[in-house]
């Protein structure tokens, strides 16, 4: 049995790791909260076969891909998914030489993931009725 | 007893969030005004905070911290990918004190 006080750092979590993701995955089509391509590093423009404002539409529909996955069923799948994608960028960002605040930010964010990845496991097997053989009550009828 | 999936993340909360704010810190002690000495002083402390026996209440402490950070930067029309990340970073923080608090409670129990 998973402790009730958990139950709201999972929803916490969850909403936080869905929806952050899917508005910066929007923002990455307007560039409303920042001129996203700053954070691309020289390494990544050269490997992208892509311009580095397409390349950044690319990365916004995985971002907001990720964010609905993680306030769906697969929870578990998305947050993994999601905190390999930060430690990623945190890569990239290291490889620019600035933004290495940004960088330090993403790692611990990417940890945030794991605990939702670790926190939604924890749940599911919480609920999941103890093993064992199942048997049927005298008085059912087929 | 808190599950071991979940010692272990409570472990990696804890580190990361004790050397992030005391790194944070760390950046803003070199800033001349007031307030960023201020703040400075506030991050180091809850960031020393986080690897004594007072993890949740530092860890508390970082979450309205951070969202503070986030409504500010929000307000001053800020850049919003930083004022989000705060809130990502408040959603950890929160986490982080109720997952000492559950395993504390279990210790002792």
């Amino acid at each position: 049995m998973l402790d009730p006080r958990l139950n709201s750092s999972f929803w916490v979590l969850r909403l936080a790791y869905g929806l952050v993701p899917i508005v910066a995955g929007l923002d990455k089509f307007t560039n409303l909260m920042t001129r996203w391509t700053d954070y691309l590093s020289p390494w990544a423009t050269r490997l992208s076969p892509v311009s580095a404002s397409s390349f950044m539409h690319l990365v916004g529909v995985i971002e907001i891909a990720a964010g609905v996955l993680v306030l769906t069923r697969f929870t578990r799948q998305a947050a993994w998914v999601v905190a390999a994608w930060l430690l990623l960028i945190a890569l990239n960002l290291l490889t620019t030489g600035h933004y290495l605040d940004v960088a330090a930010r993403d790692v611990v964010m990417a940890l945030g993931a794991y605990v939702l990845a670790r926190l939604t496991e924890v749940r599911q097997s919480a609920r999941e009725p103890a093993s064992g053989p199942v048997t049927a009550p005298a008085h059912s009828h087929a | 007893m808190l599950p071991p999936r979940l010692g272990l993340a409570l472990w990696a909360l804890r580190t990361s969030f004790g050397t992030l704010a005391i790194a944070s810190g760390l950046g803003r002690a070199h800033l001349a005004s007031t307030p960023d000495r201020l703040a400075a002083c506030l991050e180091l402390g809850a960031g020393v905070l986080v690897f004594t026996p007072f993890t949740a209440a530092a860890a508390s402490f970082l979450t309205g911290w951070l969202l503070l950070l986030a409504l500010v930067s929000l307000l001053a029309g800020g850049p919003g990918d930083r004022a989000a990340s705060d809130l990502v970073l408040a959603a950890g923080a929160f986490t982080l004190a109720r997952l000492t608090r559950v395993n504390e409670s279990s210790l002792a129990g």
